[in-house]
C-alpha cells in the first residue's frame, strides 16, 4: 500500500528531507524507504495475509491525536490516555515522541501467556479478546515485549485495527503511522525483556527509544545525549 | 452530569493552605464559555482597583476550554490571567502543549490561586488529590530542570508541569510561566511574576478521568469538518514545514519585518534568519501541541542548545529587531530565556530601545554600566539578558519593562519605547497593516496582535469585505476604511477562540471557527444549548466588561493609541515605503461601533 500523499512530506521533497531519509524499522522488520509506493514491491499478500500499523517513529511530532481518536472511537466519545490502544511515549527533554501499538508480531507473546485461552488471532491478524473467557489476570500485558497491551477496567486493550481502517492512521497528518493491509515484512519482537518485573510503561518507552535511536544522525551534538 | 466541561473549579488559598472544589454553574458557563472569557469574568467580579499585582491579594486564574481534551483538534490551549505586573491592567497569556488536557482529565476547568505561600511551594493536582507541596528544593532551578525534577520526584513521566524560572522568582515584570520543558510559554504580561510573588514555583497536573462529549456522532462529524478545513487549507504545508517562523519571509516581503528596532521594515539578511534557514540548519523534527494536526512546532538541536521552539516572535526579537543575523546565537539566547522564564518580546524590546537610544546619542554605554548596547552587539545583548534574569545591576531596571525603563532614564528616550499600555509591541510593523495597528492600540492587554488578529486585511477578498464590513477596502492592508469594523468583529471571534482555548493560528488565521460553528460544536460537545446570536451578545458583553475592568484598574482611554513613530515617521524603504498609520481616527470609529463615548467610555 502506498504511503498516503502528505503535504508535509511533499513539502520536504517527497520524503527526501532529513527526517524522511532516516526511516528505519525495528529488528526483524527489514527496512524500506519512505518513497511513495515503494512498499508495494516487498508485499507478500498471499503468503502472510495479516494487516498491521507500521510506526514511522522519526516522523512523530508527539501530538497524541492517534491516542485521542482511538479512545474516542472505541468508546462513543470518551477520551483518556488509559483508554487508548495506541499510546505515544514522550521524553520532551530530548525531543522523543513515538507511538507504540501492537505490531502483530510473529511470536504472539500475549496469546501464549494467556492461561485461559481468551486471546486469539482475528481475521486481519489482530489479537482478539473474548471478554467472556478473560479473567483479567494481566499476563498478556506482562508478556508483551513492547508494552502494547494494557488492562483498562479489568480487560486487556489491544489494537483491533478498527476492522481494517484504523482511525489513528487516517488521522495522522505526519504520516508517522502507515496501515499495511498486508505486512510487507513480518515483525519479530524477540530478544526484548518482558515479564512482570518490567513495567509496561517502561517497555513502551524502551521500544520508543529503540525506534527513534537514529533521529539525531546528521544533527549537531546538542545537549540531549547526556541530559 | 456535564459533558465537555469538568464542571468544577479548584480554589486554592496558598496563605492558609486550604483547597476546595467548587461546582461551576452551567448557566454561567453558557455565558462565559471557558478559557479567557471565564478568567476575565472572574477578574471582573473579584478584582478591586487598588490591588497590587504582586501582592497576595492578586489572584491568578488558570482555565481551559469546554472542549479541551476532547476530539476537537488544536483545542489544548490554557489561559493564565491576573492583574498584570507589567502593565497594571488586565493580564493574561495562553500556551499550548499538553498541560490543558491533563488539567481537564484531573477534573477541573479552572484553578483559582489566591494568597501567598509562606515558603516556596508547588501545587499538585490529580484526579485523586490536591496538595500544596514544598518546592524549596526547586527554587532557583530553571523551568526545564524543574520539570525534570518533578517528573522524577513524582515518578510519573506523564505529569504536566507549568513552572516559573528564576526570573519569575525574582518577579521580573515580564516573567513567564512555561510548560513542556520550557517549550511552550505563557509569555506575555508577566504572569510568572505573579506566581513568583505567591511563592508558587509550579502547578503540576495529572488526570486519568475520561473527557466525554454529549453527542458523540455529531461531535465527531463537526471535528472531521474542522480537520478537513485545516488540512485542505492553502497554508497547511507551509505551516507544517516552518510554523510561525514563516513570518520572517512573510513580513519581510510586505516590508514590515521589525528591523533595527522598527527603524526599517526590510531586513537584508532575512534569508539567514528565516524559518527555512532554521529548518535546514537546526530542526531535528516537527513537534506538536496536544491533538493538533498541523504539528507546526519544532525541536531544534544546535551545537549549543536544544529544545522545542522557537516561534516567530522570539526569533524576530533576537534577530532583526536588534539587528542580529547570527541565528545560532539567537537560538542559544532564546532557549536560555525560555528556561529562565522571561518574555522574549518584552525583553527584546528593552534591549532594542537601549540600542536605539545609544544610536540616537540620547544615552551612552556609561548609562548601562559600560555595556555597549549597540545594534547587533550580541555579546552585550546576551549579557543584558543574563542581568535581567538575575535582576542584577542595570538589569534590575530593565526587568521593570520598557515603559518604566524609559521613564526612569527620561531625556526623550520615552519616544523610543515601543509599547501600548506598557505591553511591548509585537513583531509586525503596524504602518503597513492598518487593522493590526488599530488592534494593538485597543487591545485589552496592551500592544498585542492576538486580541484581534485581523489577518483578513491581507486577503484582498474584496467582495466579502464589502458584504461584511461595508467596503472593499477592508481587504486592503494600507486602507483605513472598514478597518474598525474588521477589528471589532475580529476581536469577538478571538474572544470566542480564546474561550474555546483553540490555537489562534488555526481558529483565527486559518478561519476554522466562527460563531455559528462554535455554537454548534459547543452544543454537541457540552449538551448545553449554545445559540450563535446569544453567544455573540455574551461575547460583546464580556468585551465591555474587559473595558470596564481596565478602567477600574486605572487605564486611561487616551492610551488607546500607538507609539508616535508609527504615526509620524514613514517607513523609509521597501514595499511599504512611505507608510505611516493614522491610528486615532480609527480608534474613534472603533468606539462608535462599540457604542462607547468619544472618550472611550462604555455606557453604564
Amino acid at each position: 500500500m502506498p504511503v498516503r500523499g502528505c503535504p508535509a512530506q511533499e513539502a520536504r521533497g517527497g520524503g527526501g528531507g532529513r527526517v524522511g531519509l532516516l526511516w528505519t524499522c525495528g529488528p526483524g522488520m527489514g527496512s524500506w524507504s519512505g518513497e511513495s509506493g515503494s512498499a508495494e514491491s516487498t508485499w507478500n499478500a498471499k503468503e502472510k495475509g495479516y494487516a498491521m500499523i507500521r510506526i514511522l517513529a522519526e516522523r512523530c511530532s508527539g501530538c497524541r491525536q492517534c491516542e485521542v481518536v482511538c479512545a474516542f472511537s472505541h468508546s462513543s466519545g470518551r477520551v483518556a490516555r488509559e483508554m487508548a490502544r495506541i499510546q505515544v511515549m514522550k521524553e520532551e527533554e530530548i525531543g522523543l515522541d513515538c507511538a507504540v501499538v501492537c505490531q502483530q508480531c510473529v511470536e504472539r507473546y500475549c496469546i501464549d501467556a494467556c492461561p485461559v485461552g481468551a486471546l486469539s488471532i482475528g481475521q486481519l491478524g489482530a489479537v482478539v479478546v473474548d471478554p467472556e473467557i478473560c479473567i483479567g489476570c494481566g499476563q498478556c500485558a506482562n508478556a508483551c515485549p513492547i508494552g502494547a497491551v494494557h488492562l483498562f477496567e479489568g480487560l486487556p486493550l489491544i489494537c483491533d485495527l478498527c476492522g481494517g481502517s484504523p482511525r489513528c492512521v487516517e488521522t495522522c497528518t505526519m504520516d508517522a503511522l502507515v496501515f499495511e493491509a498486508d505486512q510487507s515484512e513480518v515483525v519479530s519482537l524477540a530478544g526484548r525483556e518482558s515479564g512482570p518485573g518490567v513495567d509496561g510503561e517502561e517497555r513502551r518507552l524502551r521500544y520508543a527509544r529503540e525506534r527513534t535511536a537514529t533521529q539525531r544522525a546528521g544533527m549537531p551534538r546538542g545537549e540531549g545525549e547526556g541530559a | 452530569m456535564m459533558h465537555g466541561y469538568a464542571g468544577k473549579k479548584l480554589v486554592v488559598d496558598l496563605t492558609r493552605r486550604i483547597t476546595k472544589t467548587v461546582e461551576l454553574d452551567p448557566e454561567l458557563l453558557q455565558r462565559v464559555i471557558g478559557g479567557r472569557m471565564l478568567n476575565t469574568w472572574s477578574l471582573y467580579e473579584e478584582l478591586s482597583g487598588d490591588t497590587d499585582p504582586l501582592s497576595p491579594d492578586n489572584t491568578s486564574y488558570i482555565a481551559v476550554g469546554p472542549l479541551t481534551g476532547t476530539l476537537l483538534p488544536a483545542s489544548a490551549y490554557t489561559t493564565v490571567s491576573a492583574r498584570a505586573p507589567l502593565t497594571g491592567i488586565l493580564g493574561d497569556s495562553a500556551a499550548g502543549g499538553h498541560f490543558g488536557p491533563e488539567l481537564k482529565a484531573a477534573g477541573f476547568d479552572q484553578v483559582v490561586l489566591r494568597g501567598r505561600a509562606e515558603s516556596p511551594s508547588y501545587l499538585l493536582i490529580t484526579d485523586e488529590r490536591v496538595e500544596i507541596r514544598d518546592a524549596s528544593h526547586l527554587w532557583g532551578q530553571d523551568i526545564r530542570e524543574t520539570n525534570l525534577a518533578l517528573i522524577e520526584e513524582l515518578g510519573d513521566r506523564f505529569v504536566q508541569v507549568a513552572a516559573i524560572g528564576p526570573a519569575g522568582e525574582r518577579q521580573v515584570k515580564y516573567a513567564t510561566i512555561a510548560t513542556n520543558m520550557a517549550g511552550r510559554t505563557f509569555g506575555r504580561t508577566g504572569m510568572g511574576a505573579v506566581w513568583g510573588s505567591k511563592n508558587l514555583k509550579a502547578v503540576v497536573v495529572r488526570g486519568r478521568r475520561a473527557v466525554h462529549v454529549a453527542d458523540a456522532s455529531r461531535f465527531e462529524q463537526l471535528c472531521r469538518q474542522i480537520s478537513d478545513r485545516i488540512v485542505e487549507h492553502e497554508e497547511f504545508a507551509t505551516r507544517n514545514r516552518v510554523g510561525t517562523t514563516m513570518l520572517v519571509h512573510g513580513l519581510n516581503k510586505l516590508g514590515i519585518l521589525p528591523t533595527r528596532h522598527f527603524q526599517q521594515g526590510v531586513c537584508s539578511y532575512a534569508d539567514e534568519i528565516s524559518g527555512d534557514a532554521l529548518r535546514d540548519r537546526y530542526v531535528m523534527k516537527n513537534k506538536s501541541c496536544f491533538n493538533c494536526n498541523i504539528h507546526c512546532s519544532r525541536y531544534i538541536v544546535t551545537p549549543d542548545v536544544e529544545g522545542e521552539g522557537p516561534e516567530f516572535e522570539p526569533l524576530c526579537s533576537y534577530t532583526s529587531r536588534i539587528d542580529v543575523s547570527d541565528l545560532r546565537w539567537a537560538l542559544r539566547v532564546i532557549v536560555f530565556m525560555n528556561r529562565q522564564g522571561i518574555d522574549a518580546i518584552s525583553s527584546g524590546e528593552t534591549i532594542g530601545w537601549a540600542m536605539e537610544c545609544i544610536e540616537k546619542g540620547l544615552l551612552t554605554s556609561s548609562d548601562f554600566e559600560g555595556i555597549d548596547l549597540r545594534f547587533g552587539n550580541t555579546e552585550a545583548a546576551e549579557r543584558m539578558v543574563r542581568l535581567i534574569v538575575a535582576r542584577e545591576g542595570v538589569g534590575d531596571l530593565f526587568a521593570e519593562g520598557t515603559r518604566a525603563l524609559a521613564a526612569e532614564y527620561g531625556r526623550g528616550t520615552e519616544t523610543y519605547a515601543m509599547h501600548t499600555k506598557g505591553l511591548d509591541i509585537i513583531n509586525g510593523d503596524p504602518r503597513g497593516l492598518k487593522a493590526y495597528g488599530l488592534g494593538y492600540a485597543v487591545a485589552s492587554r496592551g500592544g498585542c496582535h492576538l486580541r484581534a488578529d485581523p489577518f483578513f486585511e491581507l486577503t484582498h477578498r474584496y467582495e466579502e469585505a464589502k458584504e461584511r464590513f461595508g467596503t472593499e477596502r477592508a481587504a486592503e492592508p494600507y486602507a483605513y476604511e472598514g478597518k474598525p469594523a474588521l477589528v471589532e468583529s475580529s476581536e469577538r471571534n478571538c474572544l470566542l477562540i480564546d474561550s474555546l482555548t483553540i490555537c489562534k493560528n488555526i481558529g483565527q488565521s486559518m478561519e476554522v471557527i466562527d460563531a455559528e460553528f462554535g455554537a454548534e460544536i459547543l452544543t454537541a460537545g457540552t449538551g448545553l444549548s449554545f445559540d450563535p446570536v446569544e453567544m455573540t451578545k455574551s461575547i460583546s458583553d464580556l468585551r465591555t466588561k474587559e473595558r470596564k475592568l481596565n478602567l477600574r484598574l486605572g487605564m486611561d482611554p487616551r492610551e488607546d493609541t500607538l507609539p508616535r513613530r508609527f504615526v509620524e515617521e514613514p517607513l523609509p524603504a521597501g514595499p511599504a515605503k512611505g507608510q505611516v498609520i493614522d491610528v486615532d481616527p480609527m480608534v474613534q470609529e472603533f468606539y462608535r461601533i462599540k457604542g462607547w463615548s468619544s472618550e472611550g467610555m462604555p455606557p453604564e
